[in-house]
């Protein structure tokens, strides 16, 4: 299929369904019938359980990717964590396989993170939070905002520097509590045979380190209020027990852009003129702001 | 025109001409086998502190496109009245007189003065290495004066960000002169409609990302395959806060790219091969003990 976006506010007083379990629905009906993964396992009616295997979760498979000849990966998203289902939080895994029988990843597969409660995107189980989705087969951003709290996770292919043959997969995933897309504690699947980074301190996403002196442009003619949005790079730099580093590609449908400081208004539309016309959805933090597709 | 590189060594020793105004001839050579036509050669001058009357050549820039506008690039064998005094001096103008032999006063230009902070380490007499690598809109400078000791300036036109409405000059000059510089907060930049020169250090940068000895090269992930380093556009900014504000990004850096450091084994002077949509291009690595090295186009 193609890239999709929507932009959600979810509520178990509205929906009738607990916030968080909601979240999960509203991204599985973007990711499956707009992006094009495909729901390998549904365990939307399993209750919470600190057994990963048997708690409420979806998987999802990459569906070749947008090429449609990528190998395969899986995505998996549970309510809560452990045996609290409805927790206030989205869990995240990404795995380079999956056995839909034991509703676990295949002994052939690698996966990251380690544990289900590693990585967390904030939601709530019955006030109101807004909630965007962006992304296609290769990746999704999502961004939360509960109770003006933000909180964000990027999972997706990287956009490789180097062939299928040494980067099969090149998988990140990173959340945070934040909109600051810059982080020193990314997970990977990299390398062939495919390889976990499963610490923080084993890979990084980097940005063009843009301030307030730079953006927006200003007092050089009219128009004025451009901003800048750069690419964000994936790398590995995990140190021990042996060194396994280096540049695995750029992030998937995520940009980062100028601060706050800079008079970005928070969330803000900003069209990109081009081929074809774009617009995206930025939202500034006091260091690097997040941005993310919307059309 | 189209794509140089050129690496060589002169001496006066060797060439019976001073190794600077020897630099400035082979500069000469160089952008013209790249497309610039020379302006206004005063070669025959002696060094003066008058600009309009030192020792010097301007090569004009057409660009690679013929809808592009026009800009100048001044280069002085030596500092005001110093001709010949071991550095090139470097400006560049959106317009300039050949009457006068002078940028005229509506015309915005970078450096202020040839012989401000914009210039080049050569040597009068003794051996001293020369890369030069560019095109029509955007050149390299570098020189090695030792086995260790480099200097360089990458100077031109934009890849620029905005239309060339907004943008009708987004020129640069970043030089280090006794380093290889790739991000520098002292980028002198020509920018906006109408121009505007932000000239003095303070009012420019060139950025990149950083990457560190922890994340460079591409080592371990692969059984076969290590080695591979990743090189990334420089970004041109303006940054002016005073004593009005002058701000935004411009545009990306021709023909130079920011790499790893030497930390990182990187092989000094080694070549690296990229391949990809636009062929297989070769390129030259010029590392140094920081975490960020210059790499610039061979081929």
């Amino acid at each position: 299929m193609s890239f999709a976006y929507r932009e959600v506010v979810v509520s178990g007083t509205r929906d009738g369904v607990e916030g968080t379990s909601q979240c999960i629905n509203e991204i599985t009906d973007v990711m499956v019938n707009q992006m094009g993964w495909v729901l390998e396992d549904d365990r939307r009616a399993q209750a919470g359980s600190s057994n990963e295997t048997l708690t409420h979760k979806v998987v999802f498979k990459s569906n070749l990717g947008e090429s449609n000849d990528q190998p395969n990966w899986y995505m998996t998203i549970t309510s809560g964590t452990g045996s609290a289902q409805r927790n206030n939080f989205l869990s995240f895994k990404i795995h380079s396989a999956y056995d839909v029988g034991t509703h676990d990843t295949a002994a052939t597969g690698v996966e990251t993170p380690s544990t289900i409660s590693t990585l967390t995107l904030p939601t709530d189980s019955d006030g109101n939070f807004v909630l965007w989705i962006s992304g296609d087969k290769d990746g999704i951003a999502l961004v939360t905002n509960s109770r003006s709290v933000y909180g964000h996770a990027l999972v997706g292919r990287s956009q490789h520097f180097v062939d299928n043959s040494i980067e099969p997969f090149g998988l990140y995933i990173n959340t945070s509590t934040d909109v600051n897309p810059a982080t020193l504690s990314c997970r990977s699947i990299a390398g062939e045979p495919p390889q976990a980074f499963q610490n923080v301190s084993e890979g990084e996403i980097l940005s063009y380190p843009f301030s307030t002196t730079h953006e927006p442009r200003m007092g050089l003619g009219s128009p004025e209020a451009f901003f800048t949005a750069m690419p964000l790079m994936h790398m590995t730099d995990d140190a021990s027990p042996s060194i396994r580093k280096g540049a695995i590609g750029l992030i998937s449908g995520a940009w980062s852009c100028a601060p706050t400081g800079a008079g970005w208004v928070k969330e803000t539309v900003i069209t990109v003129s081009g081929s074809p016309d774009r617009e995206y959805v930025a939202f500034p933090t006091t260091t690097n702001g997040l941005v993310i597709r919307k059309s | 025109m189209s794509f140089q590189y050129q690496n060589f060594t002169i001496s006066g020793s060797r060439d019976e001409i001073e190794g600077t105004s020897e630099f400035v001839t082979k500069a000469k050579e160089f952008m013209e086998s790249a497309g610039w036509v020379i302006e206004d050669d005063r070669r025959t001058q002696a060094g003066s502190a008058t600009d309009a009357d030192t020792h010097k050549i301007v090569m004009k820039s057409e660009g690679e496109d013929d809808s592009l506008s026009t800009f100048y690039l001044t280069i002085a064998s030596g500092v005001s009245s110093v001709q010949n005094s071991n550095v090139v001096s470097f400006m560049m103008s959106t317009g300039y007189d050949v009457g006068t032999h002078d940028v005229p006063s509506s015309d915005a230009k970078i450096p202020a003065n040839l012989g401000g902070s914009d210039f080049l380490n050569t040597r009068t007499s003794q051996d001293y290495e020369i890369w030069m690598s560019g095109d029509s809109e955007g050149v390299v400078f570098i020189t090695r004066q030792s086995p260790a000791t480099y200097a360089s300036c990458y100077i031109g036109r934009c890849n620029q960000f905005t239309s060339i409405a907004l943008d009708p000059h987004p020129l640069y000059i970043v030089a280090g002169n006794t380093t290889l510089v790739t991000k520098s907060t002292s980028a002198k930049v020509i920018a906006g409609n109408p121009p505007e020169a932000a000239a003095a250090v303070s009012e420019g940068e060139s950025i990149g990302i950083s990457y560190t000895a922890a994340d460079q090269p591409y080592t371990g992930v692969h059984t076969s395959v290590n080695s591979i380093f990743v090189a990334t556009p420089l970004v041109i900014t303006m940054d002016d806060a005073a004593p009005s504000i002058r701000k935004g990004m411009v545009g990306t850096v021709r023909n130079a790219w920011q790499a790893a450091g030497t930390t990182s084994d990187m092989l000094a002077e080694g070549t690296l091969t990229a391949s990809g949509s636009f062929g297989v291009q070769i390129y030259r690595a010029f590392p140094v003990s920081t975490v960020s090295s210059l790499i610039i186009r061979q081929s």
